[in-house]
Parts: C-alpha cells; sequence; structure tokens
C-alpha cells in the first residue's frame, strides 16, 4: 500500500492545521447545541418522537436495506458481466448507477401522485403540482439508458476487436 | 461479515472526493436555506434587498436543486465508508463511542433532511412534525456534524486530498511534471475484471447527478424548464401562465373572495379608510415583471399591474419607515398573515396587485387583490388581501 504524501510542508503547517481543526469543532459543537436548544425550545415533544422514530427508520432502512442490496447488485452484476472488458462493465455499472438515481428522485413523484391527487371537480386540488406523466417518463428514461448502454457496450467490443486486428496485422 | 462488503473501489481517497463534493452541497443548501428561513422572519439587523428581484428565485433554485444534487452524493459517499459500520469491535473507547454516535446522528440527520425536503418540493407531508421546524434545525445539527466531522478526519482528509498516483510520483520525483489525469486508475490495472475503477464510478456519479439537476432545474430556472421531466412543478402551468401554491378552495376562500361587498381596509392608527375594488383600479396603476418564487424552490416570471403600496400608506399619512400587516381572508396559519418592513413597502415595485399577465387576478391567484413584492418569498405575497395595517 501507498503512503500517503506527507510532503515537507506538513511540519511547518501542523500549527496551523491544529488551530483550525479546533476551531472547526468548536464551531461544530456550538452549532449542535445550538440544534439541540432548539428542538427542546421549538418542537413539541410528541413531534420529537415522531423526528426520532424517522431518524432511526432512516438509518435501519438505508444500512440495513439499501446498502446490502447494493451489494448484491454489484455481485450479481459481476457474473453477469464477466465476459466483458472493463470499459464495457464500467458502462454497465455506470448506466445503472444513473437509472438507480433517477429512480430514487422520480419515484416518489409516482407515489406522491396516488396519494395527493383527489380527482373529480371540486376536489381543491391543485392542478399545478405533481402534473407530470413520470411513470411513462421514468419507463422512457429507462428504455434510452439501456439502449444507449448497449450500443456503447456494442461499439467498445467492436472496436476493440478491430484496433486488436489492426496490431496483429502492423 | 466486513470481508463480504469489501470493494476494489472502496478507498479512503474516494471518500475524500466525494466527501469534498458533498460538503460543499451541504453548506451551498445550509447558507440558502438560512438565507430564505431569515427572510421569512427578518430579523431587525437584516439588509433586505429588492433587487436584483430575482434574488430569491436565484437562491431558493439553488437551494432546492443543491438539495436535489447531494442526494446521491450523500448515497454514494456512505456507500464507501459502509465497511466502517460493520468495523470490529464497533466500540473501541469512550471517545470513539462518542464518535460512532455523533456520525450515526449525522448520517440519520443528513437522510431524513434529504428526503423530506424533496418530499416538501411535491407538498407531501407523510411525516408526525412539522416541517419547517424539523427542516431548520436539521440543518443546524448537520452543519455543526459536518464541521465536527471534518475537525475529527482532518489529518486523513489531507492525507488523501491529492490522487494517489500524484502524490506518489509528487514524492518521487519532486521535480518532475505531475502526471496527467488520463493514467489509468489503479483499479483497472489491477485488472480484477470486477466492478470498475474509482474514475470509472466518480464519473457515471457526476453523469446521475448532472441528470437529476438537468431534469428537475428547469422548475426554478426558465432556461433549463424544457428539460423538466422530474420536477413536481413545470413552468408557465397553471391559470394564467403561472403555477399556484394553494388554491382558494385549499384555502377556504373562494366563497368570500367572490362576495360583491368586498373592501380593502388600509389603516395607520386611527386613521382607517376602504376601498371598493373600482376605487383601487381607478388608483394609478404601475405593472412591472416580477417572479413569484416559492418556498419549495419552483419561481415563475409574470407581469403584475396593480396599485403601489407605498400610494396606499399615503392614503392614511402612514410614515415611510413604518411595517405593515396584510391580512388575508385565509384564517390563520403561515398564509393568514404577513409582515412587510419598510424596505419592501417603500419599493417602487411592491404592489397589491389587480391584475396578472393582462387579465384581473384568478380566483387563484388572490383575487380580488394579493401583494407582490421584488426579491421576497411566496408564502410573504399574501393573497386575498383584505386588510392593510401600520404596526
Amino acid at each position: 500500500m501507498r503512503l500517503p504524501l506527507v510532503g515537507p510542508a506538513a511540519s511547518s503547517r501542523r500549527g496551523t492545521v491544529w488551530w483550525v481543526r479546533v476551531a472547526l469543532g468548536t464551531l461544530g459543537l456550538a452549532a449542535l447545541g445550538y440544534a439541540l436548544f432548539g428542538f427542546l425550545a421549538k418542537v413539541p415533544p410528541a413531534q420529537l418522537i415522531g423526528l426520532a422514530t424517522w431518524l432511526a427508520v432512516a438509518l435501519l432502512v438505508h444500512d440495513g436495506v439499501l446498502v446490502p442490496l447494493t451489494t448484491l447488485a454489484g455481485g450479481g452484476l459481476s457474473r453477469l458481466t464477466y465476459g466483458l472488458g472493463p470499459v464495457q462493465q464500467g458502462i454497465v455499472r455506470g448506466a445503472l448507477l444513473v437509472g438507480a438515481v433517477v429512480t430514487l428522485v422520480g419515484a416518489p413523484l409516482i407515489r406522491a401522485q396516488q396519494v395527493l391527487q383527489p380527482s373529480g371537480p371540486g376536489s381543491g386540488a391543485n392542478g399545478t403540482v405533481l402534473q407530470g406523466d413520470y411513470a411513462l417518463v421514468l419507463g422512457f428514461f429507462w428504455m434510452v439508458l439501456l439502449v444507449a448502454a448497449a450500443a456503447a457496450v456494442a461499439a467498445v467490443g467492436l472496436y476493440g476487436r478491430h484496433s486488436k486486428v489492426r496490431k496483429t496485422r502492423s | 461479515m466486513n470481508g463480504r462488503f469489501s470493494s476494489p473501489l472502496r478507498s479512503k481517497r474516494l471518500t475524500v472526493v466525494l466527501g469534498r463534493w458533498l460538503g460543499i452541497a451541504f453548506t451551498v443548501c445550509f447558507l440558502t436555506g438560512l438565507f430564505s428561513h431569515l427572510l421569512q422572519d427578518p430579523p431587525a439587523w437584516m439588509l433586505l434587498l429588492t433587487r436584483p428581484a430575482w434574488l430569491y428565485v436565484a437562491t431558493q433554485g439553488i437551494h432546492v436543486t443543491t438539495g436535489i444534487a447531494s442526494i446521491p452524493l450523500l448515497a454514494a459517499k456512505l456507500w464507501s465508508v459502509y465497511p466502517e459500520l460493520l468495523r470490529w469491535p464497533p466500540l473501541k473507547s469512550v471517545v470513539h463511542a462518542f464518535e460512532r454516535a455523533s456520525i450515526a446522528l449525522f448520517v440519520a440527520a443528513s437522510l431524513v433532511e434529504v428526503t423530506i425536503g424533496l418530499l416538501n418540493t411535491f407538498q407531501w407531508y407523510p411525516w408526525p412534525f412539522s416541517f419547517k421546524d424539523v427542516h431548520y434545525w436539521l440543518a443546524w445539527v448537520i452543519i455543526g456534524s459536518l464541521a465536527l466531522h471534518i475537525a475529527v478526519k482532518m489529518p486523513l482528509i489531507l492525507a488523501h486530498w491529492s490522487r494517489p498516483s500524484d502524490a506518489a510520483a509528487i514524492a518521487a520525483n519532486p521535480e518532475g511534471p505531475v502526471p496527467d489525469s488520463t493514467t489509468v486508475p489503479a483499479a483497472v490495472k489491477r485488472g480484477t475484471g470486477h466492478g470498475w475503477s474509482r474514475r470509472g464510478f466518480l464519473a457515471a456519479l457526476t453523469a446521475a447527478t448532472g441528470v437529476v439537476v438537468l431534469t428537475t432545474a428547469g422548475q426554478s430556472f426558465a432556461g433549463l424548464s424544457g428539460l423538466n421531466l422530474f420536477a413536481p412543478r413545470r413552468m408557465d402551468t397553471g391559470p394564467q401562465g403561472v403555477p399556484i401554491n394553494r388554491t382558494a378552495a385549499q384555502a377556504g376562500v373562494a366563497d368570500a373572495a367572490q362576495a360583491p361587498d368586498w373592501v380593502l381596509t388600509v389603516s395607520s392608527g386611527s386613521v382607517q379608510k376602504t376601498f371598493t375594488l373600482a376605487q383601487l383600479a381607478a388608483m394609478p396603476q404601475y405593472s412591472y415583471g416580477l417572479p413569484i418564487a416559492c418556498v419549495e424552490g419552483w419561481s415563475q416570471g409574470a407581469q403584475w399591474r396593480g396599485v403601489r403600496i407605498r400610494d396606499l400608506m399615503a392614503t392614511v399619512g402612514a410614515p415611510s419607515d413604518a411595517e405593515l400587516q396584510i391580512s388575508s381572508m385565509e384564517k390563520g396559519g403561515v398564509y393568514g398573515r404577513s409582515f412587510m418592513p419598510a424596505a419592501y413597502s417603500q419599493d417602487e415595485q411592491t404592489l397589491l396587485a389587480l391584475e396578472l399577465n393582462g387579465e384581473p387576478l384568478d380566483l387563484d391567484h388572490g383575487y380580488p387583490a394579493r401583494i407582490i413584492a421584488p426579491g421576497r418569498p411566496g408564502v410573504l405575497q399574501t393573497k386575498w388581501v383584505h386588510k392593510v395595517e401600520v404596526i
């Protein structure tokens, strides 16, 4: 393992770094103290219990479900793309990452529409929020993404074969 | 257990790069959010700017868009340090326990903050607490935790600030040129045939973040409205081509606002005057192109026409440095009334608007009269106004 670079400048910089750390740490604790005061003074206890539940569930869902799922998906992907070169594997993973992120941001819109948009005249619903056909757009986005990724994987494969042939000839 | 979650991609260098991006995003969100919070309830010392009129469009658009961008950045940052969660033994000392608890709070607060922020832009509130209070105080938890985290991790951050290849090359040959950025990344060189390179991962993350930014920022920035696929708001939609925060039906004012006996009451001390809609329309009318910008991040430019607030104040002899209380026919809540410091009421572009885009205000836009002032959050642009008082 390469050791991180610690140049000669480090020793002369140490004083500054130490002071920056102390200042940041103090400011951080002050901000946390201010937040603690704010929560206790301005937010009713019943809401604080609700928030504590949300914080705990967020940790559990993220650390207990979402990250393990990405690990499983990554492992599965390694097997599925075993025959592909490193660049092609990168393209497949990159496309899936883009798709996953867009789904993470886009899917809640679909759920919110189901929950929030009462239908019929006189419902008083706001017709200027959540009006997109998000499910269709998301589906279309995935289609374009997968086609583009497949084309890029094929192009890299063809280019690789072509350049190997040229190298052999020359 | 820890080994199962290992990936050749994870490294301290990757975490430092992601941490820098996320740290910048969170700081931008914090500052723009604090600005918005202060504007909604301005302290006496605050300098209130009415120009540029699009100031709040920019700051709140940046707030919401950067918040959306921080979703993939946060996910990637947390993914890069996931094995730390499973490290054994879980607690080595009291200080270590304290550090882990502070990180758990940092992570949980960040996850909840970006989630409720996103859902708030949908006007969806599936939680048992006040969004405004909790979003604000969690922001202080996050910025405080961020500063503390940087202070604790600073030696690691500094050690991995530069690329390892560059750092090693510089160490080996301090006189030589810095290696260019197209050198083959370590994970590829290792030829594991598993996964991808750090640079490839960062490129994909940049692409993913770019896609969510480009497909949502169009609700705030007109230049990107053509790419607006995944934002809850669209520009140029709604009655008179302007989106709505709350409809008259939602506010419960539909009947009162259309009552033929509606009058506007303007008062200063013991002086009080009432104006019918016809009397207001007979006063000098001014027309300005001003954006309306909501705390939820969407904004819309429009042409507003009506009576200057300072002209209305003059009719009751109100002093020019007076603060106003504007009351809506909507009862209670943050929309029921707003306060207007002199910086806004004395501005020539601050109107009691009667018309929007060349027509009388639509009922959902605040008929018969609403406030429009430059550079203020939409929540303060009170609709269905029936009283303007000097306080």
